[in-house]
């Protein structure tokens, strides 16, 4: 039994030695392919479950209960955590809420001021943060934040609050449960005159809103509760965010499954296919069928084997890299990459792929008779093929063009699985660049993100008492101000919204921030006119054009729809100030929006206002987008393109390779009659560019049809409709990319093996035959 | 001397060829006049071929000097090795290396094509050849469909393209019957009448003694015997 198996081993060995660069490239596929399943599978998990990954690995709390000091003391809030239906428990951690200083501050506050707890240290049993930056608080006068360095959230800022000292910013974490806005040590905070405890708990059970509440009663066992936070709200807001953007993670990760099972299949049969002359002279020998089938799968074993370790290993760093950086962009602490289990089945996947992509033509192998095998690598006989070639050599082509274009012609399944292969390339690249526009178009269509700076008003101060106008034409005074527009947000009940809505009104230069996120219709031009949100057009059935009868402050009237905006909230209205009555009573301020000149520094201007308007109680902030997600976009589809690309290169640089060695005769019949060796490159790669072009030709029709396809599907799911800008992204320059990727890939792909077969020696060709 | 080198088209100095230590050829020194017919024998693996490879610029010597019409081929890099071979000689093989893809016509004619004749000219020379070598009807057809006498007159009329001052055949009749052999010896001897030079690579007595003026013989790696020929006479000196 030993000699035969042996013999095996040494044919397929062989086999491996004698084509390095195949097996090369067979390798490097499925490493890149491998990859790019591992990455899709984190993205397609991390679309899943992030959340519930993220809350599980740092032990998010299903509650943040806060307690006030003055009722209760420390060791009846310690006690809780023994309650029935607690799992787990942190806390007691003593609390105080910073107020905003009445003038600017450093680090922007909410008006309700800031919250911070004494911790001793960002582990535990419940809610482990993690930091994002810096370091965690040592000692006095220190302070680390929620979230993530970002505009003037920065370290070394300084939290300043009237009557307390000031803290410096030393380090940023994100925690997967509400709470608190920062913490300090224990001793710092002691400092603080804190008034509240914070516990943080896990239950038992904790499934739905309701549960949380009764988890918690029966938790506090009768003690006064201030507040709390439930994990379903910091769930909720997550989900609002990053559900939009769940579709386009989901199709990257179905496009990497595709490419990549595509690919390795091609490769892997592609070299068996390529190996059949030599069935001939193995069955000549002797060996049974069975015997040619295990030198075949043998041969794409060690390097499917070595390329699927090298992919999963790259994979897990990739895909645990992206998760790390979605999480940080959605202030959650990151859940790691994918699972391990779920990485071993993908490795497990990718090698049963092969192991069949293998199979398939070695058995064919296995049982083709040695004359037929012989003759199935050589050039096929058909007739309208030959036309096609004998034609191209007689244009005024150049003769190696005539000759290359000829090729792909000669051997039409392999042209077809090369081309098959381009084109899935330029449409994922197609797609992905056009996904690419639209995320980031969603993600600055809207007010907020033309919005410069913005102008808050402190309602103790006599501005407060000023009128919208007023305070714009304070603002429109300031150096540097291109457009203000004042907004302020009023109750409104709407027929069919049981909860009540809110009105978005503006009031002034209001167009030049009204964004591109328009569905249907216009953006309202005067009082009279609303533009509802795509959700509740779509939940009423409304049109544009139709009227709707709203009730403010007891007052009925009725307004016409003009338009509609893409958002998933059913209960948001935009419409003009003037559209609406006054206000009963003393008006909520309004939110002051600013687009500076250009060549003026938001920053600077912002700065600027703060010193001359403070005494008129406004304060502004920078507007900083966030930009974090678009960076984030940007650099997935990087990756992704680069992955794509480099696989379809590689399967353009299998065919060549297959190609230049079933034509090994005829390349050295050419160079013996004095082709010289960069002509025969240029031969074989104009081939491939052939095919290159055809790719582009047809991919980028076809990824621009996907594009819009998801993006609409998208729009239909979420409710929130698409605008016309975020689906027709596809300018000339955005279509001729990837055609030329198409063309580029090709190029590169034929270059090396093209090389290496013009280089090939003549006479040692010709003696084999 | 002047003039003997201007006729000289071949010229091999003590050329050496090692395969892995073993020498193919084992300082071979010869001359090929132009207008001369030489034919190369000797048993299989002397080096007949290694020889013939080395003339054609196909292959390079380990040592030694290889002069064709002029040049030195064994000092060229690969571009001037293509262009010596399309304008230089004309190669005939054993199994004909035609392209399978490709009509007679355009087998020839892509020869000239590779000197930078027009594609129009280039076809039109190579009709006047295959007509000329009998084949003025088959210039349409595939090699798979040529018989193999017709295929290796497709071959002579490939390398006969661009007037090349050397045609170079390695075992031309090899791979035919006797009869379809006879043909093509006659075209051999009809170009070297015409004053085509030679240079044939045969293991068939009577291809040599039909067309060639000399005839050298190989063992091992080295000449044996170098024998002048009266044409259509006998292996003389044996
Ligand atoms: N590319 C090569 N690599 C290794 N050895 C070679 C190579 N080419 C030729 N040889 C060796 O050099 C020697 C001469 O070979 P060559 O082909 O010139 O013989 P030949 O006289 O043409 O034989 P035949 O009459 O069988 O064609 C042989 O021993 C052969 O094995
Ligand atoms: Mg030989």
């Amino acid at each position: 039994m030993g000699r035969p198996v042996s013999a095996v081993w040494a044919a397929s060995r062989a086999g491996v030695r004698r084509r390095r660069m195949q097996t090369g490239s067979i390798g490097l596929v499925v490493a890149l392919a491998t990859a790019t399943l591992v990455f899709g599978l984190g993205l397609l998990s991390a679309s899943h479950s992030m959340f519930d990954d993220a809350f599980a690995k740092a032990r998010g709390a299903h509650a943040a209960a806060d307690f006030d000091a003055a009722r209760t003391t420390e060791a009846q809030v310690a006690a809780t955590a023994h309650g029935s239906g607690v799992t787990a428990a942190a806390g007691p951690f003593r609390t105080v809420t910073l107020a905003r200083p009445d003038g600017p501050s450093e680090v922007p506050m909410q008006s309700e001021g800031l919250t911070v707890a004494g911790r001793a240290d960002p582990g535990g049993p419940v809610d482990r943060l993690s930091l994002t930056a810096g370091r965690w608080v040592r000692g006095p006068g220190e302070i680390v934040l929620r979230g993530k360095p970002m505009g003037p959230f920065r370290l070394g800022g300084k939290v300043t609050s009237p009557g307390r000292p000031e803290l410096t910013v030393v380090g940023f974490a994100v925690s997967a449960t509400g709470g608190v806005d920062g913490w300090v040590t224990p001793a710092q905070v002691a400092a603080l005159r804190p008034d509240g405890f914070l516990m943080e708990y896990r239950f038992a059970r904790a499934g739905d809103p309701a549960e949380v509440r009764r988890s918690l009663n029966a938790a506090a066992a009768g003690l006064p509760v201030r507040g709390y936070d439930s994990y379903m709200t910091a769930k909720r807001e997550f989900e609002g965010r990053f559900n939009q953007l769940v579709p386009f993670i989901t199709v990257f990760g179905i496009l990497a499954l595709t490419v990549s099972v595509f690919i390795i299949g091609n490769v892997v049969s592609g070299a068996v296919i390529s190996g059949f002359r030599h069935i001939g002279v193995m069955k000549a020998l002797g060996f049974t069928p069975g015997q040619v089938t295990s030198v075949y799968v043998g041969m794409v074993a060690v390097p499917t084997a070595a390329g699927c370790a090298v992919g999963l290993a790259v994979g897990h760093l990739l895909a645990g890299r992206m998760v790390a950086n979605l999480s940080e962009n959605f202030e959650l602490p990151s859940a790691g990459g994918v699972s391990l289990p779920l990485e071993a089945a993908a490795g497990g996947g990718v090698l049963a792929l092969a192991a069949l992509a293998a199979l398939v033509p070695a058995l064919r192998a296995g049982r083709l008779p040695a004359v037929q095998a012989i003759s199935a690598g050589t050039v096929s006989r058909r007739g309208r093929g030959r036309r096609v070639q004998r034609w191209l050599v007689r244009t005024r082509l150049p003769l190696p063009v005539g000759l290359g274009l000829g090729l792909p012609v000669a051997r039409p399944a392999r042209a077809a699985v090369t081309l098959a292969g381009l084109c899935l390339g330029v449409t994922a690249v197609t797609m992905g660049l056009g996904l690419h526009q639209t995320v980031t178009k969603i993600m600055t269509a809207d007010t907020e993100s033309r919005t410069s700076v913005r102008v808050g008003v402190d309602p103790r101060n006599p501005a407060g008492s000023m009128s919208a106008d007023r305070l714009a034409a304070t603002v429109r005074a300031q150096p540097g101000t291109a457009h203000v527009t004042a907004s302020v947000q009023r109750p409104m009940r709407v027929p069919g919204l049981a909860t009540g809505a809110s009105a978005e009104t503006y009031s002034g230069d209001y167009r030049p921030f009204l964004g591109d996120n328009l569905v249907r219709g216009r953006w309202f031009t005067g009082p009279g006119e609303v533009v509802p949100s795509e959700a509740f057009m779509r939940l009423q059935g409304l049109h544009v054009g139709d009227p709707l009868s709203v009730q403010v402050d007891g007052t009925r009237l009725t307004l016409k729809i003009v338009g509609a905006f893409s958002h998933p909230d059913t209960d948001r209205f935009m419409l003009d100030a003037a559209s609406l009555p006054a206000a009963k009573g003393r008006p909520e301020p309004p939110l002051l929006l600013v687009i500076v000149k250009d060549g003026t520094d938001p920053a600077a201007y912002a700065a600027q206002l703060n010193k001359t308007g403070a005494s008129a109680g406004l304060f502004a902030e920078t507007a900083a987008p966030d930009l974090a997600d678009r960076a984030l976009f940007s650099g997935l589809f990087l990756v992704f393109s680069l992955i794509i690309c480099t696989a379809a290169a590689l399967g353009v640089l299998n065919s060549v390779l297959l190609g230049a060695r079933e034509r090994a005769r005829d390349l050295g019949v050419l160079k013996a009659v004095g082709m010289p060796p960069r002509r025969v490159v240029l031969m074989m790669v104009t081939s491939m560019a052939a095919l290159g072009v055809a790719g582009g030709a047809i991919g980028v029709p076809l990824g621009v049809l996907a594009h819009h396809g998801v993006v609409e599907l998208t729009g239909d799911l979420l409710g929130s409709g698409m605008a016309a800008p975020w689906i027709h992204v596809y300018g000339w320059a955005l279509l001729l990319l990837p055609a030329c990727v198409g063309l580029a890939v090709a190029v590169l792909g034929a270059w090396p093996p093209a090389v290496r077969a013009a280089a090939v020696r003549t006479a040692t060709v010709l003696r084999s035959e | 001397m002047e003039i003997q080198e201007a006729e000289m088209v071949v010229r091999l100095e003590v050329v050496r060829k090692t395969y892995g230590g073993v020498a193919a050829l084992d300082g071979v020194s010869l001359s090929v006049r132009a207008g001369e017919a030489v034919a190369v024998m000797g048993p299989s693996g002397s080096g007949k071929s290694t020889l013939l490879n080395m003339v054609a610029g196909l292959d390079k010597p380990s040592s030694g000097k290889v002069v064709v019409g002029g040049d030195d081929v064994s000092g060229m890099g690969e571009a001037a090795l293509a262009r010596f071979r399309r304008r230089r000689v004309g190669m005939v093989f054993q199994f004909f290396n035609l392209l399978d893809d490709l009509p007679a016509l355009d087998n020839v004619a892509l020869a000239g094509r590779l000197v930078g004749v027009p594609a129009r000219k280039a076809r039109a020379r190579a009709a006047e050849l295959l007509e000329e070598l009998g084949l003025a009807d088959r210039r349409d057809a595939y090699p798979a469909v040529l018989s193999g006498g017709e295929r290796q007159r497709v071959g002579v009329a490939r390398a006969l393209m661009n007037r090349p001052a050397l045609l170079l055949a390695d075992e031309p009749t090899g791979a035919l019957d006797s009869a379809t052999g006879e043909q093509v010896a006659e075209l051999l001897l009809d170009l070297n009448r015409k004053g085509q030079t030679l240079l044939l690579v045969t293991h068939d007595e009577a291809l040599a003694t039909r067309c060639a003026t000399r005839v050298v013989e190989f063992v091992d790696g080295r000449i044996v015997r170098e024998a002048e020929l009266e044409r259509g006479g006998s292996w003389g000196v044996r």
